[in-house]
């Protein structure tokens, strides 16, 4: 019988996880280890931890039972007390499942990083950081600013300086 | 506003690689500002004249590889005086003081001395990587400081560099220590090495995947090497004959036939055929194969070897190879993305080396091919057409007929609609050198169609100051611009002043451009370098005063932060 994790959400939802599901976050897994099953999560709301959650159980099955002789090989390489390998996700069946994960809009997406950042889920992090990034790639400023809903704050001459010195000294056409 | 914290900022860009998406992102806020400018990592400067070291380095502290380009392209055909400028000490000196985390070096066209070297040596305890690109002001005393005292340097790649030789000693001052060569090129350098140093520095470095030899270096030197060295990707044969009547042939194809990892293979200056054959086993693997150093190889020879490249990608060769060597290429090479054809006879009139039925035979044959350097004899406006037809995809196009203005043979015609193919079918056209007979036609189809177009050089042709102007209103994404020999003048020069400040540089000479077009284009143009390169051995009086109506013989004008530069010589007069 697999040994269960209480998590509860910043909203008061409970939810309870195998532990190995639960240890993919660092932080679970140190409180865990001062003896201590139910863990509060003030700061992730419950939908935010049902996402993640989604992931740690898809990560966790994937190292537990691999697919693939690269999972394998990945989870044998990893030691057994951090349930962590190397990037990127050598296992394409996941990384299509990632890929379709990330299809969230931005608003959400950050939601799940700040919560897995806090967890401290790496794998995690690196994904949705990852995605963000391809959102920008390519992408003049002012598009970024409408896309992440930030104000730009550099005055006109400012930011036509600041443009001119990007062009003249450091761009790479 | 969404908020991140910092770190989370930060991360996102450590998923930007290229220099233009890290450059829009520090424009998006001031907190981003801040984060890109402690976070970025690797930092182009395209000239080394448009802004200072000091600022580079105040802006980006955190700097670990640092690349720097100094004198325009056309130094490269010696019509830039070898002093005129690009000095990389400042860049150094600054870095020592500012960035002594730095690891990595890239140098392109600029003056390296051996003093710099010495400081880059001592100053970076972190040092990994040094490329230089057509550089020149160093000797082999500098190599000695590097290999002395960079530990732990992986990369040491000089490419096309004049250096001065002061003896083999300085590949002996690799320490017993150094065991984290990846990467050796020292293919340039034109005097003896000290083999019994360099086969045990091979022995040691147990990672290293490219060696580059110099000619200096015999087959027998070669086969002890790769003896240490099988798992070489990269490698630079050497002179690839014997030193005496040795039979090395069966040891060469011993050596070689324990390389299995060897994808890309150069050098061969001498080369003998007989040991050509002992490449055969790993010629099936090759991505690269760069001949253009092997006179010695017989065409016949070379289509033998080909013929078992059927997974290269990049071919350079010289045009001794033929439209018969050409045509045993696209039979074979179907992968081929790149062909260098460089010219063997430059002088003389020797036998039609390559054509245009070897172009055409490559473009039929080769359907992947994307960038093109092509010295030959003659073009037709038919085969080029041909070629845009069977290429569209090319992103670098140069094509050098070495007679200049010489027209198409058949037609007697410019060859305008060739060119005008090329632009109109390659959508994608980046790079784009013209030759051979052209008139103003040839430019108005370039500025009407070669939009993606960066870089374009003009040698010996057009009619009039329109044909500058089309480029000028039409390139949007121009970036370099460089004339030479062609009748343009001011009239061209000032129609969009505007233009150059969207561009990195213009470079023209022996055009109809005059001194006091030069100076109009400075006094519109403040934030212009406009420089004058007088380097004719005149009367004093005419140096001196020169008017406004004489013609300019060379002029530099590119955008810069910075103003007119401190260290130009005497020659160079900036408006």
């Amino acid at each position: 019988m697999a040994k269960m994790i209480k998590l509860v959400s910043g909203d008061g939802a409970e939810f309870e996880v195998e532990e190995e599901v639960a240890f993919q976050s660092k932080i679970i897994k140190d409180i865990v280890a001062d003896a201590d099953d139910v863990i509060p999560l003030p700061t992730v709301s419950s939908k935010v931890l049902i996402q993640v959650i989604e992931y740690c159980r898809k990560h966790a099955a994937v190292n537990s039972f691999p697919l693939s002789p690269s999972s394998s090989a990945a989870a044998a390489a990893s030691s057994s007390s951090s349930i962590s390998y190397s990037k990127p996700v050598s296992d394409p069946a996941l990384r299509a499942w990632d890929n379709e994960f990330v299809k969230l809009n931005n608003s959400s997406l950050f939601d799940i990083v700040i919560a897995a950042n806090y967890l401290d889920i790496e794998e995690l992090v690196d994904l949705v950081l990852e995605t963000v990034a391809d959102r920008i790639k390519g992408k003049q400023a002012q598009e970024i600013r409408r896309q992440f809903n930030i104000e730009n704050d550099f005055t006109p001459e400012e930011e036509e300086a600041l443009r001119r010195e990007n062009s003249w000294a450091f761009q790479n056409n | 506003m969404t908020y991140f914290p910092d770190e989370v900022v930060e991360h996102i860009f450590d998923f930007l690689s290229s220099h233009r998406d890290r450059n829009n992102v520090s424009t998006v806020c001031k907190a981003w500002y801040l984060v890109e400018q402690l976070s970025r990592l690797r930092v182009f400067v395209g000239n080394c004249y448009a802004v200072r070291p000091e600022r580079v380095m105040a802006r980006f502290p955190g700097m670990k590889c640092l690349t720097v380009k100094g004198k325009p392209h056309f130094a490269d055909f010696n019509l830039v005086p070898h002093d005129w400028g690009g000095d990389a000490l400042p860049w150094i000196e600054t870095a020592a003081r500012c960035c002594p985390g730095l690891e990595e070096l890239r140098l392109k066209r600029m003056v390296v001395s051996d003093e710099s070297l010495e400081l880059l040596a001592r100053a970076f305890p972190n040092f990994k990587s040094l490329v230089l690109i057509s550089c020149e002001g160093f000797s082999t005393d500098g190599l000695a400081e590097i290999a002395t005292h960079c530990r732990g340097l992986r990369e040491l790649d000089l490419q096309e560099n004049e250096v001065e030789d002061h003896g083999r000693q300085w590949l002996s001052c690799f320490p017993d220590s150094c065991t984290s060569l990846v990467s050796l090129n020292f293919a340039c350098l034109k005097g003896e090495v000290n083999t019994s140093a360099l086969e045990r520095l091979v022995a040691r470095c147990q990672n290293l995947r490219c060696l580059k030899l110099n000619r200096a270096i015999s087959i027998e030197s070669l086969i002890k090497i790769l003896a240490r060295a099988p798992n070489l990707v990269e490698l630079g044969t050497g002179s690839f004959t014997a030193d005496h009547r040795t039979e090395a042939y069966q040891n060469l194809l011993n050596a070689f036939y324990k390389c299995n990892s060897i994808r890309n293979l150069s050098g061969f200056w001498d080369a003998a055929p007989r040991y050509l054959q002992a490449i055969y086993s790993i010629c099936s693997s090759l991505t690269v194969l760069n001949l253009s150093y092997a006179p010695a190889i017989q065409v016949n020879d070379l289509i033998k070897m080909i013929r078992h490249c059927f997974k290269l990608q990049k071919l350079w060769v010289l045009d001794s190879i033929g439209d018969k060597g050409l045509a045993a290429v696209a039979c074979a090479c179907k992968e081929l993305q790149e062909l260098r054809v460089f010219p063997s006879d430059v002088y003389g009139t020797g036998i039609a080396a390559v054509t245009e039925e070897g172009l055409v035979a490559i473009s039929s044959g080769c359907p992947k091919l994307n960038s093109l350097l092509y010295f030959c004899h003659q073009m037709t406006n038919a085969a080029l057409i041909t070629v845009a037809k069977n290429c569209p995809h090319f992103t670098r196009f140069r094509l050098c007929i070495l007679d200049p203005v010489k027209p198409d043979p058949i037609s007697n015609e410019p060859l305008d609609e060739g060119f005008g193919a090329i632009v109109k079918s390659c959508k994608d056209l980046k790079r784009l050198s013209l030759s051979g007979l052209l008139t103003d036609k040839v430019f108005l189809y370039i500025g009407m169609y070669a939009s993606r177009l960066e870089m374009l050089s003009i040698a010996f042709a057009g009619e009039s100051d329109k044909g500058m102007v089309y480029v000028l209103n039409g390139c949007k994404n121009l970036k370099k611009l460089e004339i030479r020999d062609s009748p343009f003048g001011d009239a061209a020069l000032l129609e969009n002043v505007g233009k150059y400040e969207t561009m990195r540089s213009l470079w023209m000479s022996s055009c109809d451009v005059t001194q006091g077009g030069c100076k109009a284009l400075a006094a519109k143009m403040p934030r212009l370098n406009v420089e004058v390169i007088n380097e004719r051995e005149e009367s004093d009086e005419m140096v001196e005063n020169p008017s406004d109506m004489h013609r300019v013989e060379k002029m530099y004008v590119y955008r810069t932060l910075t103003g007119p530069r401190d260290d130009a010589p005497d020659f160079v007069w900036t408006f």
